[in-house]
C-alpha cells in the first residue's frame, strides 16, 4: 500500500538531497526502516513523522497531503554542468523541486489564467542563427537588444523559478510538467548575465523539438549530452546577439570595446568575444589573446566582470501578481495560503515572491492582542474615574 | 613661436575624446568608491578613509587614463609616466598625456574654481604657457613646446571636469576654461534601443471575482 505519506518522504528526503542511509542515521532508525515507509509496507509513528518534519522541512500537513496525479515530468530534466557537478541525487533534487513548484502552480491555475503555454517548437538545424531568428519571428521579435528577458519567458507561457542547492557549479534546468515548460535558474553565483544566458540556454533545450524528444538515459550518454549542449549555448549566444544587429556593434575588438557593448546588450563580455568569434568578426588568435587576457584579469571568476551590476536581472513577476489577485478579489488572504497549501515556506516565498512573514498571521494575532490591551487599559481609566 | 591654445584643443581634444574622458572619470570614480568602501574592512572606518580615497582617486584616475590612450578610445594621445622628482626612478610617478599640441596632467579639485595644488612643476609650466596664452611681452624666459593643460576634476562623484590653461608663474589661480564641464557632455553608451515587451499579463478566473471590487474600479 503506497499512502501520500510514502511519497511525500521520499520526496522531502529526496529534495534535502539525503540518502535513505543518511536520513536514518539522522532519524536513529535503521535504513530498512526508512526503506519500509517509503515502500508504504510500514507507517512511521507520530514520532517519527515529526522527526521527519523537523529535520526535513516539511510541515506534518504537507507530509499527509497526497501528491496530485496529473503532475507528471514530461521531456528533459537538464543540467548545464551535468557531466562535472551534478551528479544523480542532484537531478532526484531538481526533479522533486520542480514537482513542489508545479503542484503549487497548478493550485494557482485553479484561481489565475496565466498566459498560455506559447513556445515555437524549432527543428535543429546546423546554423543557430537560422534557430535564433526562428524563435524571435514566432514571438514577433525583431533583432534589437532582449532586456526583460523574464517578461518576455513568462509572458509565453514559460514558469519560472529559482533553485538553491548550495552548489555554485550549478546553473540551471528546465522541465516539461503536464504540457507547462518550467525553467529553474540558480541563484548561487548572483550573476545577471550569466542567468540571462542561462535561461536563454534553456529556452533552447525547451523549444528545440530534438532535445523535447530526449530521454533521461539519453542524457546519460556523453556525446549526445556534449551535442546539445553545444546546441543550446549556440542558440542563447545567437538569440541574445542577433548577427545583423550585433555584428555592425562589434567596431573596436578590444575588451574596452566589448564593455562598452555590455550594457546595451545585456550580455557578459565574454559572451560577446565568444559570439563575435563565431560570427567570424574577430580572428582565432584575436579570440584567444581575448580570452588570455579576460584570464589574467580574473573576469572569468565568480562576479569578476566589471560592469555586471548593469545586466537587468531576470525579473519574475506573475507570482506576486497572482497573489495580489487572489488577495484583490478576496479569494484569501496570503496567511491564509499555506493552511490550503501546506509548502515550504522557501517555495512559497519563492513562487510569490514574497516576505515569509506575509505567510503568518502574525499581524492579525498582534491587532487582537493590542485590541484586548486597550480595553484592558480603557476598563481600568473609567474605574478609576468612578 | 606661440600656440594657439583654441586649435591645439580642437585637434587633440575633439569633443569625441572629451566624451570619452567622462566616461573614463566615471569608471574611476566608481573604481575608488568600491575599493575605499568602509563596508570592505574595518581598517578604513577611521576619519582618515578620505585620505585613503584621495590617494585612491589620484591612482585610479591616472589607470583609467593611460588604459583610455592604449585602448584606442583616446586615439592620438600618448601615455607618459614621468618621476615626480627627477633622477629618482622610485618615486611615485604622474601622468602626462601627451597629444600633438599638448600635454595634460589630471588633478582632482575640490570646488570647480579651487586651483591645483602648487609645485615647481606646475610654476615651469605655467611660465611656459605665457607665450602660448598670448602674453608675449611680459612672458618669462621659457618657451614649452607642448601647451600644458590640467584636467581639473572633482568633487566627490565626478560633478565636473575642466580642461583648463594655467599661464600665471606668480598666481596659481589664473587659468583660462578650454573646455565646458566635460561630464555634462552626452553620455558615451548608444542610447539602447531595445525590444518593447510588455510585462506578462495574468487575471483571476471568472468564478473567483469580486464584482464589489470591479463595480467600484468602473465607479472611479
Amino acid at each position: 500500500m503506497n499512502l501520500p505519506v510514502s511519497k511525500r518522504i521520499t520526496q522531502a528526503r529526496e529534495l534535502a538531497g539525503f540518502s535513505k542511509a543518511e536520513l536514518a542515521k539522522l532519524l536513529d532508525v535503521s535504513p530498512a526502516a526508512v526503506a519500509q515507509w517509503e515502500n508504504g509496507s510500514k507507517h512511521p509513528t507520530a514520532d517519527n513523522l515529526q522527526a521527519i518534519s523537523r529535520h526535513l522541512g516539511f510541515s506534518m500537513p504537507l507530509l499527509i497531503r497526497p501528491i496530485p496525479e496529473p503532475i507528471f515530468v514530461r521531456g528533459p530534466l537538464t543540467f548545464r554542468a551535468w557531466t562535472s557537478a551534478v551528479s544523480r541525487k542532484s537531478n532526484r533534487r531538481a526533479f522533486r523541486l520542480a514537482e513542489l513548484f508545479a503542484e503549487v502552480y497548478f493550485w494557482l491555475s485553479d484561481r489565475v489564467n496565466f498566459p498560455e503555454n506559447n513556445l515555437p517548437d524549432i527543428e535543429c538545424k546546423d546554423d543557430p542563427e537560422e534557430m535564433a531568428q526562428e524563435c524571435r519571428r514566432a514571438w514577433g521579435l525583431g533583432n534589437r537588444p532582449i532586456l526583460k528577458l523574464g517578461e518576455l519567458l513568462e509572458s509565453k507561457g514559460v514558469v519560472l523559478g529559482s533553485a538553491s542547492f548550495g552548489d555554485d557549479r550549478f546553473d540551471a534546468f528546465s522541465c516539461v510538467i503536464s504540457g507547462r515548460p518550467f525553467i529553474f535558474l540558480g541563484d548561487e553565483k548572483k550573476d545577471a548575465a550569466r542567468s540571462r544566458f542561462d535561461a536563454c540556454h534553456e529556452l533552447a533545450h525547451l523549444a528545440l523539438v530534438e532535445h523535447q524528444q530526449l530521454t533521461e538515459s539519453d542524457l546519460c550518454d556523453p556525446k549526445t549530452l556534449s551535442k546539445i549542449e553545444a546546441e543550446a549555448n549556440a542558440f542563447a549566444g545567437a538569440f541574445l546577439l542577433p548577427e545583423e544587429t550585433f555584428g555592425p556593434d562589434v567596431l573596436d575588438v578590444t575588451l574596452d570595446g566589448f564593455l562598452k557593448l555590455k550594457s546595451k546588450w545585456a550580455v557578459s563580455v565574454q559572451a560577446m568575444v565568444f559570439r563575435a568569434h563565431q560570427l567570424e568578426l574577430i580572428s582565432h588568435s584575436q579570440y584567444q589573446e581575448l580570452f588570455r587576457q579576460i584570464s589574467v584579469k580574473g573576469w572569468r571568476k565568480k562576479r569578476g566582470e566589471p560592469l555586471d551590476e548593469c545586466i537587468p536581472e531576470v525579473k519574475r513577476s506573475l507570482g506576486k501578481r497572482s497573489l495580489e489577485l487572489i488577495e484583490s478579489n478576496k479569494v484569501m488572504h496570503a496567511w491564509e495560503i499555506p493552511s490550503e497549501l501546506p509548502m515550504p515556506q522557501k517555495i512559497l516565498c519563492d513562487i510569490f515572491q514574497a516576505d515569509p512573514e506575509l505567510f503568518e498571521p502574525a499581524e492579525l494575532e498582534r491587532i487582537i492582542a493590542v485590541d484586548f490591551k486597550s480595553v484592558a487599559r480603557q476598563s481600568s481609566v473609567e474605574e478609576l474615574a468612578r | 613661436m606661440s600656440l594657439d591654445p583654441i586649435t591645439a584643443i580642437e585637434h587633440d581634444w575633439p569633443i569625441h575624446k572629451q566624451i570619452a574622458v567622462q566616461s573614463l572619470f566615471q569608471s574611476a570614480y566608481a573604481s575608488v568608491t568600491e575599493l575605499c568602501d568602509p563596508k570592505r574592512s574595518p581598517v578604513f572606518t577611521t576619519p582618515n578613509q578620505r585620505l585613503h580615497s584621495g590617494y585612491t582617486r589620484w591612482i585610479a584616475v591616472n589607470y583609467w587614463l593611460e588604459r583610455g590612450c592604449n585602448s584606442g578610445l583616446l586615439e592620438g594621445i600618448s601615455p607618459v609616466w614621468k618621476p615626480v622628482f627627477e633622477n629618482q626612478d622610485k618615486s611615485c610617478s604622474i601622468l602626462e598625456l601627451h597629444g600633438k599640441f599638448t600635454s595634460t596632467v589630471a588633478c582632482h579639485i575640490s570646488e570647480i574654481e579651487a586651483s591645483p595644488r602648487e609645485s615647481r612643476t606646475r610654476r615651469d609650466y605655467r611660465a611656459g604657457n605665457q607665450k602660448n596664452f598670448g602674453f608675449l611681452e611680459s612672458a618669462v624666459d621659457v618657451e614649452s613646446p607642448l601647451l600644458n593643460l590640467i584636467l581639473v576634476h572633482g568633487d566627490k562623484n565626478a560633478e565636473f571636469a575642466f580642461l583648463r590653461g594655467y599661464y600665471d608663474p606668480d598666481n596659481a589661480g589664473v587659468f583660462t576654461d578650454l573646455s565646458g564641464n566635460i561630464m555634462d557632455l552626452p553620455t558615451i553608451m548608444p542610447a539602447v534601443d531595445e525590444e518593447p515587451i510588455d510585462d506578462p499579463d495574468a487575471d483571476i478566473k471568472d468564478h473567483l471575482r469580486d464584482e464589489e471590487e470591479d463595480e467600484e474600479g468602473q465607479n472611479e
